[in-house]
């Protein structure tokens, strides 16, 4: 019987935090090498943050493993001269695989909530 | 707002080589656009965040790439444990030793790199350095053995000479034998003679270049296969005597006289006294015969000379297709031998050589190869020190290669497993030193061609070659079998696994003492001999102290005063040529005068040269109280000649005798004048005046002539602050002598100021007169001073790599080889020695090896530094840190085995 995705999703999950980062970023909307960088940075108010090397490395995999997809047309109402050679893009795979992982993280943080370390959320 | 993308520096695209092939075809243009905004970035943060960005890039992308090499060949990491790799290499070498298994011993490599920073910060810089330098002679040697013209089939053209078998030099005065060549020489083809001059060159509106300059035959560029950018080249008939002068010029000269004007065909400039039409622009990069940027046509006519007489002409060709070197030798030598039978007083000597057109021979092959085996003895230097390190580390590793053993791992399996470890520093410093060698050859050769104020020859290209990255490849690979083989060898060595196989609780002792005390001996010897020479050199480049605060290098104006002339003064029969020498120094007084009657100039003098440029030495012999040359007193020296003046014009002190009297120069007596940095240097505390000086190599009708020595002056700060070095002797300038001579002039306001005024004056004077390159000292010297700090810099870092290397290897084998005995020193101890006994034989034998070291190395410096206090101190100083390094190293494990209780010592012993 063939796997559903959610199903597929779960052999990639945990995710190491920089594959996370880079997932997320994508999640957004499809970016550039250096737009990725840049969203990370951001959300991370500005650092720490992840250099070309190690992003080209993980974006490598994750297009193995048909998690994010290279794409050659940038979002719609980019101009002519902010065209980059690569944009990429999460796959339905690395979709569910972010969901998964989110799903996780959220387990974990109800769990850390639940032992006391964490303040209970605000109703 | 979106920043826009800037350029990517070089480095970044040799980082990107290193990756798999697939890799960077899929990821490189994005990955070198991505590190730009990144750099684009940064820069906006600050320089801080600029060095950053590239140091995690240096860093990082070498092992990722690494990591890549690894996957592309498909080997997985099959354990996620960072120490898991070791169970797999053995696994693999059960299953071929070179198969695969060298792939994850790259990986351990690299993490070996990020385990121990410091020996790998340590050993990538200097070995970075070595390589550097190996690479940047080797490239430099290549060129100039193996230039390679960048013309199509460029190493089919030649140069022919007429070889005086006599004089051991060519005859450029071969127009009669060239004539005959473009006759009857079949082997080589488009034969062409050039005679290079260097011109003035004018436009009508007074603007004006000197430029390199050629007389050529038109042949010239049919040889080369080259057209014109512009209009055309020169034609068979421009040769004609009554033919309108015609010029082609440079690309360079093009755009620096005319601003690259597309109009700039049928323009008239004036060139020396000639009207001349500008027919043709040659493309960039051309520079035929050598660096020439402008070429009329050469229609000397052999008829008009005697044979041995005429123009001095340079004379090239292209060989013939199907033709060998050889063959064409061989006609040339039959057309030699002919002519010496049909005009034996002309040319009985004289032997026609086909040689290749940029062969260069002023550096033979031994020479270049024996500096270049110095060069790969220094890298051996340098990674038997790295391997000394590495084998200590190696030690600390004892239990990994006796579990590995135990596994089945061979011998030769683990002293691979550490080669290609090694392998992985060595390349990334080869890489590192390869892409340094590239930017400073290019800078280093930049300013060598402004200090000698002169373009290079057109085929003189120092970019990186295939040649040079294979020989960094193999310095890499030699590099890694010293780090990481000999000390592999020792460190899996029966006796050092029975020490393993002992749990290395010191059952055996580790003993490999007499190894260690050659290492340190020998690496405390070359420190020692070599770093005095190292503080000698720098000192010399180094302006003295105060100096710069004397002597206002703004204040004065230099340039070289010089007359437009068809023809040079030495291819002219001797009376014309003094005729034209006595006119010369007429208007050279004329012009001083005229000058000095100017506001705004203080002084003014002459020299025959600009010290501080390109100023050769000249060997000289000083006569003994026996009146034969002094065999000490004898060396190699720079001399001027002044004008009489100069030496008062300038402010310098006479410290013992006299300055130059106007009748001087004219008189038999040939005096001369020493600075004082010369007299102490070469005559100690004796008295220079009435001394007598000569040199060998200048002779004249009557030989080799002595000069007495009238006078002592302190070096004058125009000499020593420009020059870095000093100038050793002052001989009077002879007018009549010179036809261009260098003109100095000491202005009371604004030096910059005069420089049009100068100009002027110079051309009332005559209207063929003209100053060259004026402009104040301080602009002049600039390319000295950069080239200078250049070199300090250049010592300064291999020095400091070199001692730092030293240090560290003296301090890791002393500290090793006593913590080797840290259970027998306790043992002592519990037994009842005491502890001063202990210390003492402890820091005897560390002092016996410094001891010898500094001693063998004061003997090789004292063969090289001859009396020289500054030298004997630097020997001190460092003898001193090796010694105070070598006694901390044994100090700390000392101290430390001597506080071990006694009775766990014996218990554990």
């Amino acid at each position: 019987m063939a796997k559903t995705t959610a199903d597929r999703a779960t052999q990639f999950i945990p995710l190491k935090p920089p594959v996370f980062d880079i997932l997320l970023a994508l999640g957004e909307g499809r970016r550039h090498g250096y737009g990725i960088i840049q969203a990370i940075r951001e959300r991370m108010g500005g650092s720490p943050r992840i250099e070309t090397g190690p992003l080209y490395r993980h974006l490598k995999r994750l297009l193995e493993r048909g998690l994010v997809e290279e794409l050659d047309e940038p979002p719609a109402g980019t101009p002519d001269d902010e065209r980059r050679t690569s944009y990429y893009g999460l796959t339905p795979l690395g979709r569910a695989v972010l969901r998964a992982e989110a799903a996780r993280l959220a387990d974990l943080v109800q769990e850390t909530r639940r032992l006391g370390f964490l303040p209970a959320r605000a109703r | 707002m979106r920043r826009r993308k800037r350029g990517v520096p070089r480095l970044f695209g040799l980082l990107l080589l290193l990756y798999p092939r697939s890799f960077r075809t899929r990821f490189g243009p994005a990955m070198r656009e991505t590190f730009a905004e990144e750099l684009t970035d940064a820069r906006a943060r600050g320089r801080g965040a600029v060095v950053a960005v590239w140091a995690r890039a240096a860093l990082g992308m070498p092992l990722l790439a690494l990591e890549e090499h690894g996957r592309a060949v498909g080997i997985r990491r099959s354990s996620g444990g960072h120490s898991g790799g070791m169970e797999m290499v053995d696994r693999q070498s059960r299953r071929g030793m070179w198969h695969g298994a060298s792939l994850l011993d790259i990986k351990l490599g690299a993490r070996m790199l990020v385990k121990y920073p410091g020996l790998t910060l340590v050993g990538v810089v200097a070995m970075a350095v070595a390589v550097a330098l190996a690479t940047a002679w080797w490239e430099f040697s290549s060129n100039l053995l193996n230039p390679q013209l960048p013309i199509e089939a460029g190493d089919r053209i030649v140069r022919i000479q007429n070889w005086d078998a006599e004089a051991g030099g060519p005859e450029p005065r071969s127009l009669h034998d060239f004539e005959i060549w473009q006759r009857e020489v079949r082997t080589v083809e488009d034969l062409a003679a050039s005679d290079n001059v260097e011109y003035r060159i004018r436009t009508m509106d007074w603007q004006f270049a000197t430029a390199g300059g050629a007389r050529i035959t038109p042949s010239a560029f049919r040889m080369l296969g080259a057209e014109a950018l512009l209009g055309r080249t020169l034609l068979e008939s421009d040769k004609e005597a009554e033919a309108p002068p015609v010029v082609v010029i440079g690309y360079d000269l093009w755009q620096r006289l005319f601003n690259g004007d597309q109009n700039i065909i049928g323009r008239d400039v004036r060139i020396g006294r000639t009207m001349s039409t500008v027919v043709g622009v040659m493309p960039e990069g051309f520079a035929f015969p050598f660096n020439q940027e402008m070429w009329v046509a050469f229609g000397e006519r052999a008829v008009n000379y005697g044979r041995r007489e005429g123009p001095t002409i340079s004379i090239a060709g292209r060989i013939a297709p199907g033709v060998s070197l050889e063959e064409a030798q061989a006609e040339l030598g039959a057309l030699g031998r002919r002519a010496a039978a049909d005009y034996p007083v002309a040319n009985e000597n004289l032997r026609p050589r086909v040689i290749p057109y940029a062969e260069f021979e002023g550096l033979e092959t031994t020479v270049a190869g024996v500096a270049n085996i110095v060069f790969v003895l220094l890298l051996f230097i340098v990674c038997a020190n790295i391997g000394t390190l590495v084998f200590a580390r190696t030690i600390t590793r004892g239990g990994e290669i006796a579990l590995r053993t135990a596994l089945g791992a061979s011998r030769p399996r683990i002293v691979f497993q550490l080669f290609t470890e090694a392998l992985v520093l060595t390349t990334i410093a080869s890489v590192i030193g390869l892409a340094g060698a590239a930017w400073g050859m290019h800078r280093a050769m930049d300013l060598f061609w402004e200090v000698q104020e002169m373009r290079p020859p057109f085929w003189f290209d120092v970019s990186v070659s295939v040649s040079t990255a294979a020989y960094v490849a193999a310095l890499a690979l030699f590099g890694a079998a010293v780090i990481g083989v000999l000390p592999a060898l020792k460190a899996t060595g029966q006796q050092l696994r029975s020490h393993f196989s002992a749990g290395g609780s010191g059952g055996e002792a580790l003993r490999f003492g007499a190894v260690s005390t050659g290492v340190i001996v020998v690496q405390v010897a070359l420190c020692v001999a070599l770093f005095p020479i190292a503080v000698l050199a720098g000192q010399d480049l180094l302006p003295e102290r105060g100096l710069a605060e004397q002597f206002a290098a703004d204040a004065y104006l230099s340039g070289r005063l010089v007359r437009d002339a068809e023809t040079r003064p030495g291819d002219l029969p001797a009376a014309e040529r003094q005729a034209l020498l006595g006119r010369a120094s007429e208007l050279q007084a004329e012009v001083g005068q005229r000058l000095l009657a100017e506001p705004g100039i203080a002084a003014l003098t002459f020299a025959d040269r600009l010290p501080g440029m390109n100023h050769p030495t000249e060997s000289y012999q000083i006569e003994s109280d026996a009146g034969i040359p002094d065999s000490v007193a004898t060396g190699r020296a720079r001399t001027l000649a002044v004008d009489v003046d100069f030496l008062r014009a300038m402010g310098a002190r006479t410290i013992a005798g006299r300055t130059f009297h106007p009748s001087d120069p004219e008189s038999a007596a040939n005096v001369v004048v020493i600075g004082r940095s010369f007299a102490e240097r070469v005559l100690g505390g004796r008295n220079a005046v009435g001394q007598r000086l000569r040199y060998p190599e200048r002779q004249d009708e009557e030989g080799v002539r002595w000069h007495e020595i009238v006078g002592v002056v302190e070096d004058p700060p125009i000499v020593t602050y420009g020059a870095g070095t000093y100038v050793g002797v002052y001989r009077p300038l002879a007018p009549g002598r010179q036809a261009a001579v260098q003109l100095f002039v000491r202005a009371s306001s604004r030096a910059a100021a005069l420089e049009s005024r100068i100009h002027e004056v110079v051309e009332s004077v005559d209207a063929d007169l003209a100053m060259d390159g004026l402009a104040t000292l301080e602009e002049t010297w600039r390319p000295v001073r950069r080239t200078d700090r250049l070199v300090l810099v250049a010592l300064g870092v291999v020095c400091g790599m070199a001692l730092l290397l030293s240090l560290a290897g003296i301090y890791a084998l002393m500290s090793f080889t006593v913590a080797q005995r840290v259970r027998e020193i306790a043992v002592r101890a519990a037994l009842g020695a005491h502890p001063r006994r202990i210390l003492l034989s402890i820091f005897s034998r560390a002092f016996m090896q410094i001891a010898s070291g500094v001693l063998a190395g004061a003997l090789l410096s004292s063969l090289t530094i001859v009396d020289n206090a500054n030298g004997a101190k630097t020997v001190a100083a460092v003898a001193a840190l090796m010694l105070t390094v070598g006694l901390l190293a044994c100090a700390l494990p000392a101290i430390r085995a001597l506080s071990i209780e006694p009775a766990d010592a014996l218990r554990e012993g």
